[in-house]
């Protein structure tokens, strides 16, 4: 079970480098246009080796770290959502279309999904453990709907605690928003 | 036991609970001279603290010590002048064979002074005590105050110091006190390489004394409450792989899972007879996070809430018989307040803005939250119903408010815009803003009962 843990926390991490850009859509109510402050880490999805969640070099099989690579490459394996809300739009539905297209193609090599709720740091940390709970299980219902088998999605919550951007401005937030597919 | 958070140093647990302590109250307390708390603009009342005086170079060493953490007790209030030592007229010497000369403590323009002796009783044996005798004086009126005589093992001379610290201020705000209490947090640090936060469970005096971790960091630790009526935590921890609440009892480090309910388990917080625990689950309902209270001796759970949208951070009432919370139902986060059966719903704010966090006072008067406005996030204030809203502080992210055990304090977590985060201490009144002193970043402080 704590294997588990750590290999779904470590995709976070090595999946990250390959997170696309989001819209930018989103509108809080705080001050905007402040994305250049608070740090100088320019490109934070270089990613140094964390001894705290190299459980993915014990843990995943060769096969189940390819499945991955694959299915980011192919599909992406996240979407995004708006601030304090965890309905998908347009362009989460149209990430989750092709993260269910490469699921249903591919079940032979899955044996279960993981989806992970996240948030920005702009909120308590009680009410971001909600609001990623509902995340990741709006992803999971939309998947759902798409035909993927409930009983093999799994969801977990990390409310603020897990972003995939350190730095404290409008562009991170963005994208630490988000729901995160992990097969296993 | 097997899947359980690991806890650290179980046998230095064990020595802060069991205290054996023998009181004599000498002089009840009478003052004459009075800070009024709600006044923030009042002078801080002069005050000489004299060394405790011994017979030995050990006694002296630790009066001393004694004499400094009060000293730094009550400097800590801002309602407190405490007066340099190398002030003092009348000499140790002269304290001991006269008693106090009030002229030359009144010439130094003290209202109050501290007299204490210090013995050690049985410094030859694995068990040596101590005995203290402390008078507080008006220098004015020259009178006694107070006079108090404790004897307990010298391993509790921290704790003696903040129970005497008390005593102080008890005779000079007519005010419970709050020295002699604890801090359960979440320590934060960044090992070299790594990018994640790691979390431990931590627990230190009030004064940032004693501190003492009780995990080690492998696993996400959040939001630890202290139990109003034992020496007992309430956590919640990821090291199951999901996020689940544990009980930790610190006397004999034994640990329980509070349940293991399907999806998110969070948010807990004790009834005020520590019997119950309010929490927020998902259950079979997902993605929908509702309050639920168990009674722990049963294990019997109880739904509270069951709006469609984000029900969290319940806090009960001293009295235990209504729960603030925070919920979205009405479009964005804002406190409510129900029976703590979950009837009789009531909205509490309508302000500007987005409220969180709520936490009732122990002394019933005020509900501490967590209020975002315009890019900002506050601490403040509201009375019961809703009204009377005022901010305390202001940040970049202020959140996770705790209370003193008086009522007086609220002690919160700040992370700044460049990341870091550490807890501080606001008093009621707005004023004396205090970094709390920590070896590592912090956050998601809860403060204990008084500890007897």
């Amino acid at each position: 079970m704590i294997k588990k843990t750590l290999l779904t926390v470590s995709s976070v991490f090595i999946l990250a480098a390959c997170s696309s850009t989001t819209g930018g859509h989103e509108q809080g109510d705080y001050i905007t246009g402040s994305t250049t402050s608070g740090s100088t880490l320019q490109n934070p999805d270089i990613l140094s080796h964390d001894p705290l969640v190299s459980g993915a070099d014990d843990g995943a099989s060769k096969e189940v770290l390819k499945l991955r690579k694959d299915f980011i490459r192919h599909a992406g394996d996240r979407a995004h959502f708006g601030f304090d809300s965890s309905s998908l739009d347009d362009k989460a539905q149209e990430n989750l279309k092709n993260i269910a297209e490469f699921i249903k193609g591919n079940s032979d090599r899955i044996n279960s999904v993981t989806i992970e709720g996240h948030c920005d740091e702009r909120g308590t940390r009680e009410y971001n453990l909600a609001l990623g709970d509902r995340r990741a299980v709006s992803a999971k219902k939309y998947l759902v709907g798409l035909g993927i088998d409930a009983s093999m999605i799994s969801t977990i919550s990390y409310g603020k605690e897990r972003a995939v951007d350190p730095r404290h401005n409008e562009k991170a937030w963005s994208r630490n928003r988000r729901a995160v597919v992990v097969l296993n | 036991m097997r899947n359980q958070p690991t806890i650290l140093f179980l046998n230095s647990i064990r020595v802060f609970v069991s205290l054996f302590i023998f009181i004599l109250v000498v002089q009840p307390a009478h003052a004459l001279v009075k800070i009024d708390l709600t006044d923030a603009n009042s002078d801080p009342m002069p005050v000489a603290i004299t060394d405790f005086a011994g017979n030995t170079p050990e006694e002296n060493a630790l009066g001393e010590d004694m004499t400094g953490l009060i000293n730094t007790n009550l400097k800590n209030t801002g309602l407190f002048n405490v007066i340099s030592q190398r002030a003092f007229l009348q000499t140790d010497a002269s304290l001991r064979v006269n008693g106090p000369i009030f002229p030359e403590w009144r010439m130094i323009n003290t209202d109050v002074l501290f007299v204490g002796n210090i013995e050690i009783l049985g410094a030859d044996t694995n068990t040596p005590k101590m005995r203290v005798v402390y008078r507080l004086y008006d220098v004015h009126d020259e009178k006694q105050l107070a006079a108090k005589a404790y004897t307990a093992s010298i391993s509790f001379w921290r704790h003696i110091g903040h129970r005497i610290s008390d005593d102080i201020y008890t005779v000079l705000t007519g005010e419970k006190g709050y020295f002699a209490s604890r801090i359960v947090y979440i320590a934060e640090d960044k090992p070299r390489r790594s990018r994640i936060i790691r979390k431990r469970l931590c627990v230190m005096d009030q004064d940032g004394g004693s501190q003492q971790c009780l995990t080690d960091g492998r696993h996400l630790v959040l939001t630890p409450r202290f139990s109003p009526t034992s020496q007992t935590i309430i956590y919640m921890s990821y090291a199951n792989g999901k996020p689940r609440l544990y009980l930790l009892d610190l006397p004999t480090g034994e640990q329980t899972i509070v349940g293991d309910f399907e999806g998110l388990n969070s948010s807990p917080q004790f009834s005020p007879n520590g019997k119950k625990v309010a929490m927020t689950l998902t259950m079979g309902h997902e993605g929908n996070p509702e309050i639920y209270s168990m009674d722990l001796k049963k294990r019997k759970l109880k739904r509270l809430t069951t709006y469609r949208g984000i029900d969290t951070s319940p806090s009960y009432s001293p009295n235990g018989k209504r729960i603030v919370f925070n919920s979205d139902r009405a479009g964005k986060p804002a406190l409510y307040n129900m029976n703590s059966d979950g009837n009789r719903v009531q909205r509490l704010t309508y302000g500007e803005g987005r409220y969180y966090a709520p936490v009732w006072s122990p002394r019933g008067d005020l509900i501490a939250f967590v209020k975002q406005l315009k890019g900002k996030f506050h601490i403040g204030v509201i009375d019961p119903d809703g009204t009377e809203e005022r901010l305390l502080t202001e940040g970049f992210m202020d959140e996770s408010p705790t209370w003193s055990p008086n009522g007086r304090i609220i002690v919160f977590t700040r992370q700044t815009r460049k990341g870091d985060t550490h807890v501080y201490s606001i008093d009621l009144t707005g004023y004396n803003l205090r970094r709390l002193p920590t070896p590592t970043q912090a956050s998601d402080p809860a403060w204990s009962p008084l500890i007897k």
